[in-house]
């Protein structure tokens, strides 16, 4: 054991990994390339992680491919949704796509698969007979439909008579309906409580990992010493 | 409120439009332009039962929540009549309906919102998943029970095609130790499988049953892992890097 601690002490130097490209100019092609070719949101850790650079660095190329992606020449945007950032066509080529790419029927939540969605998004963690005491009706089908759909998933089981199974929202759901956390979702007063004691909940490590939103003051500085840097070096 | 009110309020509408009792109490609370705190619950149960007397002449389905609805709002016109005790400070059966409908209303204008909302991200077209190569490990997703038991389903819906029960002939039994030993050599060959491959390799329904548990008693010790790259993608079944051998099975399960 003693052996072990000393030989790492003496290779540390030598072991410890290289530093984090900082410079945001640098790593900019590569982040477009990696957020062009993922379908699913990908978080700002995993971006950093990837380009083995910094978390400033990643937020201030995010922020300036946002920013450039905002332009009315684009026909893509850069959208932050999920806790993550992923390319999205504008609204406005939608009827255009959907002739191109054939595509007719698209498949709609139901107004009841919509309620039973809304009341676990509010409530969660909810059991189906909690459901359906608000819906008044019978909801085990909907559910069914929203589980293939992922949106939502179990969560456990409720420690009461039967245990019936909790379920929760997934992050498909905050994809699809554009949060970027269930404390985005829209709030009506009188649900504000319901809501407070969810999100407590719902602060899992993952969506805390020391994401910086590029909006930040301390990111925005960062793009521009990183890029008045990059001018000055040839 | 007239008759002519109760009439005016039965336009011939669409009935699979509701969503629920709830939703067909709140419609006509809004046709009558009254509060959900002060329902005219006479008036109100009468129109409600009109409905559901409107669905059965035209032969729709009604569902039994719609007429435990109506028998409720009799219950509390009756309960309505009678004098309420002296002291009494339970809620009453009228506050407890308006309780339930102002609940029920605030999710199904939450429901509204999220639907214009779906509507206009439809119109954002994201990148189509991409399949990557079979070798690397790429973004998966978690695969929960309910897909597990799909797939099972699925093999042994399979199995019934290609197997008419009339040569079921022998009975035989089979062993979870005895598949878990399988499983470990067919992923220690390949590390990673379509788990309907596996189960189909089955030859009998209860062989495949034994199959399956076999698989979820690997994945509970950490063994296995279950994953499919896509959503209604291929479930496939891969070897951890946790250390366990036929030998073990063998030990753990006697």
């Amino acid at each position: 054991m003693e052996e072990t601690r000393e030989s790492t002490a003496e290779e540390a130097p030598a072991a410890e990994p290289p530093p984090r490209e900082s410079n945001v100019r640098k790593i900019r092609p590569a982040l477009e390339a990696l957020l062009f070719s993922s379908s699913r949101p990908v978080r700002e850790a995993e971006l950093a992680e990837a380009l083995e650079a910094t978390a400033a660095a990643v937020a201030g190329a995010l922020a300036a491919l946002a920013e450039e992606s905002e332009q009315a020449s684009r026909g893509i945007r850069l959208e932050h949704v999920a806790g993550g950032w992923r390319y999205v066509t504008r609204p406005e080529f939608d009827s255009l796509l959907r002739r191109f790419h054939e595509v007719t029927e698209r498949s709609r939540l139901s107004l009841a698969a919509l309620e039973t969605l809304a009341i676990i998004a509010y409530r969660q963690p909810i059991t189906l007979p909690e459901i359906q005491e608000i819906r008044g009706v019978n909801s085990a089908s909907v559910l069914t439909t929203l589980l293939e759909k992922k949106l939502v998933t179990t969560a456990g089981r409720k420690p009461v008579v039967g245990t019936p199974f909790l379920y929760r929202t997934t992050r498909d759901f905050l994809v699809r309906f554009g949060l970027n956390e269930l404390d985005d979702l829209p709030k009506p007063e009188e649900l504000d409580e319901d809501l407070a004691a969810t999100v407590e909940a719902d602060v899992s490590p993952a969506a805390t990992t020391g994401e910086t939103s590029p909006e930040t003051a301390v990111s925005d500085t960062d793009v521009e010493t990183a890029e008045t840097a990059d001018e000055e070096e040839p | 409120m007239t008759d002519e009110t109760a009439e005016r309020a039965l336009p011939p509408i669409n009935i699979s439009a509701f969503a629920g009792p709830f939703d067909l109490l709140l419609h006509l609370i809004r046709v009558n332009q009254v509060s959900i705190t002060d329902i005219p619950i006479a008036e109100i149960t009468e129109q409600y039962t009109a409905y559901l007397e409107t669905m059965r002449e035209l032969d729709l389905d009604v569902a039994s929540e719609y007429v435990a609805m109506a028998a409720e709002l009799i219950y509390i016109k009756s309960r309505m009549l009678l004098p309420r005790p002296s002291g009494a400070t339970e809620e009453s059966p009228l506050e407890d309906l308006a309780r339930r409908l102002a609940e029920y209303e605030r999710y199904k204008d939450a429901a509204e919102t999220f639907h214009e909302v779906d509507v206009l991200r439809a119109g954002l077209w994201p990148r189509p998943p991409t399949s990557p190569p079979p070798s690397a490990e790429g973004e998966t997703l978690e695969v929960s029970l309910f897909d597990l038991i799909g797939a099972f389903r699925q093999a042994t819906e399979r199995y019934r095609l290609a197997h008419p029960a009339a040569l079921e002939i022998r009975h035989q039994r089979f062993s979870v130790r005895d598949k878990m030993v399988q499983l470990l050599a067919r992923l220690d060959e390949k590390r990673t499988l379509p788990l309907l491959d596996f189960l189909g390799e089955m030859r009998f329904r209860a062989e495949a049953v034994t199959a399956f548990l076999a698989m979820l008693e690997l994945i509970r010790l950490g063994v296995a892992r279950a994953f499919q790259r896509a959503a209604f993608g291929e479930i496939h079944v891969t070897r951890t890097d946790v250390s366990f051998a036929a030998a073990d099975v063998r030990d753990t399960y006697r």
